[in-house]
């Protein structure tokens, strides 16, 4: 990364690292407006969803890096429709607990 | 501040964070496609740490060819070089005497060796009448398409420089081999601790001299050439006994033009590469008081190249004839020392190439010629080994079709083999998980996406017009377009 | 009553249409064989016919140098004519092409991966013979054997042999996948299954992504029907669920009036249920955009005029299809893809409804038999 300089690639990180903090402090916060009861496995597939998803873009433009434009895109339009259908499914899994919740 | 707003803040501070880390990682990702530094090899180092790729896990004992017969050496006539040369100086004379022979004379009138080899493959002579008469077009074209291609050109000549003519370094042997091959050894002589701290010294020095890639062999006499020694000409020769040992050593091609293959690719720059290493590494180890000989391209060989490279455990045979390497792919070319050093060999290695290559067969499909066999498996034998066919005169073919000055190349077949590839996150990941799936489902996996995402033009499309449309295989790399620096 | 007439009008003059761009098409005449043949030689050679499909090749001395056979394939849109260079001991030299009427991403994907270059220095019997071969090119495999087939006619008839004509129907599973989805398709309708209506239409819906989708990537697309009522067929040999399929959907339209293909069969409709069934989708209310409605009709009907006209099927091809079951389609297309993929998971079928031309076509055997019944009644 940033190849004429060794100070913006630590930087970069650390930045990144905050906005994952962020990130993840709003999404707690936001969940617990929701109604939505997180335990250790939901967590664990929203994290997943997110690394995954995190990876798959990050793969794509690794293509797009390298000048094959094409590739590129599919890469991320093909996991990342599934990413998409994947992501409905979560989210409606984790509202159909939370009516649950409030029901009972 | 109120605690609804708070929340708020927070709420909408996440979804942003959540966005430019997603923004973020797609920029990581393409500073990691897009870094210079991601090319395997071209000097970059000098300690080695080209060949990164740890090769413990895949060492075998017996190198991954397949015997089938008896092994037979190769005769001069075989080389396409040496056979084209022979039959071009019969059929264009110098000065004003007339040719000794013409394709109207027919095969019988060729002499002995020519004779046989025209005649054991049928279709080969017209190829070569059909090569020339394409090479006469290319050079006729070369006009239309020199400003476009101007740098590129250059840039290869400037490669050539040191492999031609007198100042050509390595010099060419001009003894035999008992002489020759011994002429400068240093009277002073240490014995290596061990044939192991010899290996692992040569190596290094290898590695500081520029070479992405070495490996040691033991001689095999069947990748021996027969019937002709350089510094003796055209006899037959038992291999020298002090050819103990082979020193083997890779560097690539410029990865950018490489990709830009045919018209702005060149062989040179590696040629030449190699031949300031095996140069080098042969004075040094007469430095160290034994013999060597150093056998370079374009044709500066007594040995076959490829074969002995899989010896010395850098790769292996690809479906296009070319040494495939973890780390530079099928973007790899080799020279070689032999010594009578006393060098410990490395051990060949199995990374599953030819599995992959019986289903991926994407240069058959991309060869410019329809050079390479499209066939499953590796199943013709030539000279005792299993392996697919080339047809090499139909390349040769298309040497002298595709839109350079002259007939200096095409290696599209490096080009859009998809091991050769950078070396970043996405590529590491197939290269070291592909060799250690054994149900080959990862391979398929790689190889569907390599073909539907991937964009490749087809064989046809790199022939200059009518035929194609002097497409390339990747873009040309900026510094290579003439119309960016020259007023054209 | 109004109703009855205005569907009648519409049955006639949608078939008018048709039939004359149909006719339109088949009067434009198709270039001359002599000239296409011409067009592969190289400046000084002569041809010199033997008959229909063989001709000599002189070279520019005037000398017999070898012969040139053509013939025809049945590819998948149409017949195509190929060409064969060959030396005088009947060496194939080169391959090409002359015309074809398939999907130009799927015959480029063979001219590409040097399909035709495999040939070179097969020996024309050997190849008749079937002693030599050439492997078909995944995902072209009509194609691949329509200029295998036309190469060996060529050959035979231009050496006036005996043709071995082949003609052995085979059905295999895909066609009995075919019927399957059919019958269960009947079932769902029957009252009786009503009970177990929800489970036969998952299990459908599954197999047709799977093998209709999936394996076999032959969806019921618009050049099918344009083929087929142009009266060609492909080569019943290999591909019999091909034409199972439309055949099977249309009766079915045509009898119960039901669209059983559509609802069950389809293998991107089936796509959409699911996506749908993930993401709760709500249905659309169709009334409100039935403008819409009528501009997917009309795109469908230009489709048909005008590769009609144009006398190529192929020309008629925008589904999604291709791009979902594998990923062959214009940038055009993968984005009309990505989107009715997203959209599905919250209306129910966004595509069938708002997009597909095979809707069209449906819609338009309903209306005729409507109208038909009509008549009858009165
Ligand atoms: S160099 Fe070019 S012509 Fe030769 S085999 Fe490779 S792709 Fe084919
Ligand atoms: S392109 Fe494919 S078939 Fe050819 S050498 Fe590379 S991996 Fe093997």
């Amino acid at each position: 990364m940033f190849s004429n300089s060794n100070i913006l690639g630590p930087l970069f990180w650390i930045i990144m690292g905050v906005l994952y903090m962020v990130f993840i402090t709003g999404l707690v916060v936001w969940l617990k407006d929701l109604n939505i009861k997180m335990n250790w496995w939901k967590w664990s597939l929203v994290l997943l969803w997110f690394i995954l998803l995190s990876i798959i873009i990050a793969g794509g433009f690794t293509l797009i890096g390298e000048n094959e434009m094409r590739a590129g895109l599919l890469f991320i339009a093909v996991p990342g429709a599934v990413m998409i259908v994947a992501g409905v499914a979560l989210s409606r899994f984790l509202f159909r607990n939370r009516h649950e919740k409030q029901n009972n | 501040m109120n605690k609804i707003d708070r929340r708020k803040f927070i709420k909408s501070a996440g979804l942003a964070g959540g966005a430019l880390s997603l923004a973020g990682a797609a920029g990581a990702g393409y500073s990691a496609g897009a870094d210079k530094d991601s090319y395997t090899g071209y000097g970059r180092t000098n300690y080695g740490e080209d060949q990164f790729f740890n090769r413990k896990p895949f060492i075998v004992d017996n190198p991954t060819y397949v015997k089938k017969g008896e092994p037979v050496r190769i005769t001069a006539v075989e080389d396409i070089f040496k056979r084209n040369g022979m039959l071009s100086r019969l059929m264009f004379s110098r000065g004003d005497i007339e040719p000794a022979w013409k394709p109207a004379d027919g095969i019988d009138a060729l002499p002995g060796q020519l004779r046989d080899y025209y005649k054991a493959n049928p279709g080969a002579l017209e190829e070569f009448i059909k090569a020339m008469e394409k090479g006469r077009a290319q050079r006729a074209n070369w006009e239309k398409y020199r400003d476009k291609y101007f740098i590129a050109d250059a840039w290869s000549t400037a490669h050539s420089s040191p492999i031609r003519g007198r100042g050509a370094f390595p010099a060419e042997p001009r003894d035999r081999p008992e002489k020759s091959d011994f002429r400068g050894v240093n009277k002073v002589k240490l014995e290596p601790k061990s044939p192991s701290h010899a290996s692992e010294l040569i190596k290094k020095i290898c590695y500081s001299f520029g070479a992405s890639l070495a490996g040691i062999a033991k001689v095999k006499k069947e990748w021996v050439y027969q019937g002709s020694l350089r510094g003796v000409g055209r006899e037959d020769y038992e291999v020298p006994s002090h050819w103990k040992y082979a020193i083997v050593i890779a560097v690539p091609h410029e990865w950018d033009s490489m990709y830009a293959n045919p018209t702005y690719g060149t062989s040179y720059d590696a040629y030449s590469k190699l031949r300031f290493i095996a140069g080098k590494m042969e004075v040094f180890v007469k430095e160290l008081g034994y013999s060597s000989r150093p056998h370079v391209p374009p044709t500066s060989y007594d040995l076959v190249m490829p074969p002995l490279a899989i010896d010395a455990g850098l790769g292996e045979q690809g479906r296009n004839g070319i040494l495939i390497t973890p780390e530079l792919g099928a973007n790899t070319r080799l020279a070689a020392v032999t010594t009578d050093m006393p060098l410990e060999p490395d051990k060949p290695i199995d990374i599953g190439v030819s599995r992959f290559c019986e289903k991926c067969k994407i240069c058959a499909e991309e060869c410019p010629g329809g050079a390479i066999d499209f066939s499953d498996k590796a199943e013709t034998v030539v000279r005792g080994y299993k392996r697919w066919k080339i047809d090499q005169n139909k390349c040769f073919t298309i040497w002298n079709s595709v839109a350079t000055s002259h007939a200096r190349g095409c290696r599209v077949c490096l080009s859009v083999c998809p091991y050769s590839r950078k070396n970043n996150w996405v590529h590491s990941f197939a290269r070291e998980v592909d060799p250690r799936d054994p149900t080959g489902l990862v391979a398929s996996g790689l190889l569907a996406m390599q073909k539907k995402f991937f964009n490749y033009p087809g064989g046809q499309e790199y022939l200059p017009p009518p035929d194609g449309n002097n497409r390339t295989f990747g873009e040309a790399p900026e510094w290579m377009k003439t119309d960016e620096w020259f007023k054209i | 009553m109004k109703n009855k007439i205005i569907d009648s009008i519409i049955v006639l003059s949608v078939g008018f249409v048709v039939i004359i761009a149909a006719v339109t098409g088949k009067i434009i005449a198709e270039k001359d064989d002599l000239k296409l043949i011409g067009s592969i030689l190289k400046p000084g050679e002569e041809l010199q016919a033997v008959n229909n499909n063989k001709h000599i090749l002189f070279d520019e001395r005037g000398e017999a140098y070898g012969f040139i056979y053509s013939g025809e394939g049945r590819g998948y849109n149409g017949k195509l004519r190929v060409a064969a260079v060959s030396d005088t001991t009947e060496v194939i030299k080169s391959v090409q092409v002359l015309t074809n009427k398939e999907t130009p991403s799927f015959i480029n994907r063979l001219f590409r991966r040097n399909f035709l270059a495999r040939f070179e220095g097969i020996r024309f019997s050997e190849l008749a013979a079937g002693d030599k071969s050439v492997d078909a090119v995944a995902g072209a495999t009509i194609t691949s054997s329509a200029i295998k087939e036309a190469l060996i006619l060529g050959f035979t008839a231009g050496e006036g042999l005996q043709q071995n004509n082949n003609f052995n129907i085979s059905a295999g599973w895909p066609e009995l996948m075919v019927l399957l989805l059919f019958l269960i398709s009947a079932l769902i309708s029957v009252k009786k299954f009503s009970a177990a209506r929800k489970y036969l239409l998952w299990a459908s819906w599954t197999l047709s992504v799977i093998f209709l989708g999936f394996v076999l990537g032959q969806p019921l697309t618009l050049p099918r029907f344009i083929t087929l009522f142009t009266g060609y067929l492909p080569d019943p040999g290999g591909e019999l669920y091909i034409l199972l399929i439309p055949v099977l959907a249309v009766g079915f339209i045509l009898i119960s009036g039901k669209n059983n293909y559509c609802r069950s069969v389809c293998p991107f409709g089936a796509t959409q249920e699911i996506l749908g069934a993930i993401g709760n989708a709500s249905h659309m209310r169709l009334k409100r955009f039935r403008l819409v409605k009528y501009i997917q009709w009309g795109i469908t009907l230009l489709a048909v005029v005008l590769a009609l006209v144009m006398n190529n099927p192929s020309v008629a091809e925008y589904s999604v299809f291709g791009a979902f079951f594998q990923l062959t389609g214009t940038a055009l297309i993968f984005i009309l893809l990505l989107l009715s993929i997203i959209m599905s998971l919250f209306f129910r079928r966004p595509w069938c409804n708002y997009l597909c031309p095979v809707d069209g076509v449906m819609a338009y055997f309903r209306t005729m038999r409507r109208a038909v019944i009509s008549i009858f009644k009165r």
